[in-house]
C-alpha cells in the first residue's frame, strides 16, 4: 500500500529549532498539513529542513471528507501546491467531518455508519484523490458519541470505504481503544476486520481517562491496552510505518523519540515471535 | 431519521451556536445519539461542545496573549465564547480564527469605557501573527546599492516587504504591547497618536514606532514614487541642504531593518 519507512516522529513547533540545527533525528516525520498552507516565514524554511532530514508525511486534519458542504477547492488548491513543493511520501486526513454551512470546528466529528454516509464518504474520497493525484489515508477518529440510525459497525464502515475509494487506512490503535471503550465494543474485532493490504500507517497516542469516558488527548505517553493492541495490529498487518502522536504537553524530541523506539521494540519482538512460529 | 445534512447542521448548532431556550440540545439530535453505558446522550454530545470551545480559546490565547492578559481569564473566557458565537472560523485552518476579534472588542461598550486601548493593541497582536507567516521577499541589501551611479539614484524606486503592517493607534501601542501581559496599569495608560511598523526579518517579527518625517516618507515609498521624488516631498520638513541626507539615513535604516525591495531593473545595479 504505502512504503515502509519505520518509525517516525510528529514534527511539532516545539522542536522546530532541532530541525533547525539539524539534530532532530528520525526514520521520518509527520507534519500537520494545515499549519504549512501559509505564504513564507519559518514554518515553510523548518519544513524546507525537515525535508532534507528525513522523508516527509502530510497529514492534514481539515479536509472534512464526510461533511455535506462542497468539498472546499481553496483548500484542495493549497494542498495539492503543498505537495508539488514538499512531495511528502504520503497523505492523510480523517474519516470524519468538521465543517458545515462554511464553518469550521477544528475537531474532527463522528458519522453515522449509514449507507447514505458510505456512498457520501466514498465518493468524496475518490474526488479528493483525483484533485491531489494521489492516494489518500483515512484515519479512524475518537468518538465520544455513535447514532442510533447506524447500520454498519464502525471498521466494516472503514474497510468498505477504503475498499470501493480505493484508499487507504491510517489505523490509529490508540482511537480503535479509545472508541472501544467509550461504545462498548471489542477493539481486538475491530483490526481483526480490516483489510491488512489496505493499512498504510499505524498512529499511536496517550489519551486521558475523565471516569466514565476516555478522551484522545495526545497529552502523554501511550498506555499499556494500547501497546497491546498494537502487539496485535502487528501480528495482524506486519511491518507498517508507525508514529507516536504528542500535541499537548510536548516533551523534549528524545522524549517523543523513545516512544517512537518502544514500539519499533515492540515491531521487532513481535515480527520475531512471527517468523519463529512459521519457521 | 436525519438525513447526513440535518445532522450535520444540527450538530454545529449545538456545537456552536447559542444554547436553546430551554438551555438544552436539538430533541432530534439527542433522540439520534446511542445510549450506551453511564454517560447520557446529552453528555456525550457535551464531550463535543467542550472540545470545541476549549480548542478555539487557546488558539485565541496563544494568539492574544496580552489582551487575555488585561482581560482577566474569566473575561477573556466570556469574551471569547460570544467571539466565536458571533464569528465561527471559516477558514480550515485554527491559525485565521482572531481576524476579527480586535474588530469585536471594538464593538464591546464595556471595553470601549475601560480598556480603550485593547482594540489596538488586538491589532498590534494580529499584525505580529500576520506578519510572523507572509510571503517571503528578498530585500535590498546596502552593497547594491553602493554600487549604484549616482546619476541612476532618482529614478530608485522601492517597494515594502509583504511582511510588513503599519498600525495607526490613538494609543502609545507598541509601549503597551513592550510592558508585558498585563505589567502596566489601565489607568495610567493615556491616549497618544502614534503609528507602528511591524515587519519580519528573517525569522523575527519586529515593530518601531515612526515618527512624523518617517511616516511622511513612508506613504511615498508605499506609492513606489521614486528617490527624487521622495526628496522633493520631503523638502519642506527640514532644510533643503539636509534633505537628501535625511532621507538617505531613513532609507539606511529601512534597509538595515530588511523592510524594502527594488522595484528598478535588478540589471541597473548588478550590472
Amino acid at each position: 500500500m504505502m512504503p515502509y519507512l519505520g518509525h517516525g516522529v510528529g514534527l511539532r513547533p516545539k522542536h522546530y529549532p532541532r530541525v533547525w540545527d539539524g539534530t532532530a533525528r528520525a526514520d521520518w516525520f509527520e507534519v500537520i498539513a494545515e499549519n504549512f498552507m501559509v505564504r513564507g516565514g519559518r514554518p515553510l524554511a523548518v519544513l524546507e529542513r525537515a525535508r532534507a532530514l528525513a522523508p516527509l508525511v502530510f497529514h492534514g486534519v481539515s479536509l472534512s471528507v464526510g461533511s455535506t458542504d462542497p468539498l472546499n477547492e481553496a483548500y484542495l488548491h493549497d494542498l495539492a501546491a503543498l505537495i508539488r513543493r514538499f512531495q511528502p511520501a504520503w497523505i492523510s486526513d480523517h474519516l470524519c467531518w468538521g465543517s458545515i454551512g462554511g464553518h469550521y470546528v477544528h475537531d474532527l466529528l463522528p458519522l453515522p455508519f449509514t449507507e447514505e454516509a458510505l456512498a457520501h464518504v466514498v465518493a468524496r474520497v475518490r474526488m479528493v484523490q483525483d484533485w491531489v493525484g494521489q492516494r489518500l489515508l483515512l484515519e479512524n477518529v475518537s468518538s465520544y458519541l455513535t447514532f442510533t440510525h447506524s447500520t454498519l459497525a464502525e471498521w466494516e464502515f472503514l474497510a468498505t470505504v477504503a475498499e470501493e475509494a480505493d484508499c487507504g487506512i491510517l489505523l490509529d490503535v490508540n482511537n480503535v481503544y479509545v472508541s472501544a471503550v467509550n461504545h462498548g465494543f471489542d477493539p481486538v474485532q475491530y483490526l481483526r476486520a480490516l483489510p491488512a493490504g489496505r493499512i498504510g500507517q499505524i498512529h499511536l497516542a496517550g489519551h486521558s481517562d475523565c471516569g466514565v469516558y476516555l478522551l484522545d488527548t495526545h497529552d502523554s505517553a501511550v498506555s499499556a491496552p494500547v501497546w497491546e493492541l498494537y502487539r496485535l495490529a502487528v501480528r495482524l498487518f506486519g511491518r507498517v510505518s508507525t508514529l507516536v502522536e504528542w500535541d499537548d504537553k510536548i516533551p523534549e524530541f528524545e522524549v517523543v523519540c523513545a516512544e517512537a523506539e518502544r514500539a519499533r521494540a515492540i515491531e521487532a519482538e513481535e515480527l520475531k515471535e512471527a517468523d519463529a512460529v512459521s519457521a | 431519521m436525519l438525513s447526513l445534512r440535518e445532522l450535520q447542521v444540527r450538530f454545529f448548532q449545538a456545537i456552536a451556536g447559542e444554547p436553546g431556550k430551554s438551555g438544552g440540545f436539538d430533541p432530534l439530535l439527542v433522540e439520534a445519539v446511542r445510549m450506551h453505558g453511564s454517560l447520557s446522550r446529552e453528555e456525550r454530545i457535551g464531550v463535543y461542545v467542550r472540545m470545541y470551545f476549549a480548542r478555539l480559546l487557546d488558539a485565541l490565547q496563544e494568539d492574544f496573549p496580552r489582551v487575555a492578559a488585561y482581560l482577566g481569564w474569566e473575561r477573556f473566557q466570556a469574551l471569547v465564547r460570544a467571539y466565536v458565537q458571533a464569528h465561527p472560523s471559516t477558514h480550515p485552518s485554527v491559525r485565521h480564527i482572531g481576524r476579527r476579534f480586535a474588530d469585536f472588542l471594538a464593538a464591546q461598550p464595556e471595553i470601549q469605557g475601560e480598556l480603550p486601548f485593547l482594540p489596538d493593541l488586538a491589532r498590534l497582536e494580529w499584525g505580529r501573527l500576520e506578519v510572523f507567516d507572509a510571503p517571503d521577499a528578498e530585500p535590498v541589501q546596502l552593497e547594491q546599492l553602493r554600487r549604484l551611479p549616482p546619476e541612476d539614484w532618482p529614478t530608485v524606486r522601492f517597494q515594502v516587504i509583504p511582511a510588513c503592517r503599519v498600525l495607526h493607534s490613538a494609543w502609545p501601542v507598541h509601549e503597551i504591547w513592550a510592558g508585558g501581559e498585563g505589567a502596566l496599569r489601565p489607568e495610567r495608560i493615556k491616549p497618544r497618536e502614534t503609528v507602528v511598523r511591524i515587519w519580519r526579518q528573517g525569522f523575527v517579527v519586529y515593530q518601531a514606532s515612526m515618527d512624523r518625517f518617517e511616516r511622511r516618507a513612508w506613504a511615498y515609498v508605499q506609492e513606489g514614487e521614486p528617490f527624487a521624488a521622495l526628496c522633493a516631498a520631503l523638502a519642506p520638513s527640514c532644510p533643503p541642504e539636509a534633505v537628501v541626507q535625511e532621507v538617505s539615513s531613513l532609507l539606511l535604516r529601512w534597509i538595515e531593518d530588511g523592510l524594502l525591495v527594488l522595484r528598478t531593473s535588478e540589471a541597473l545595479l548588478t550590472g
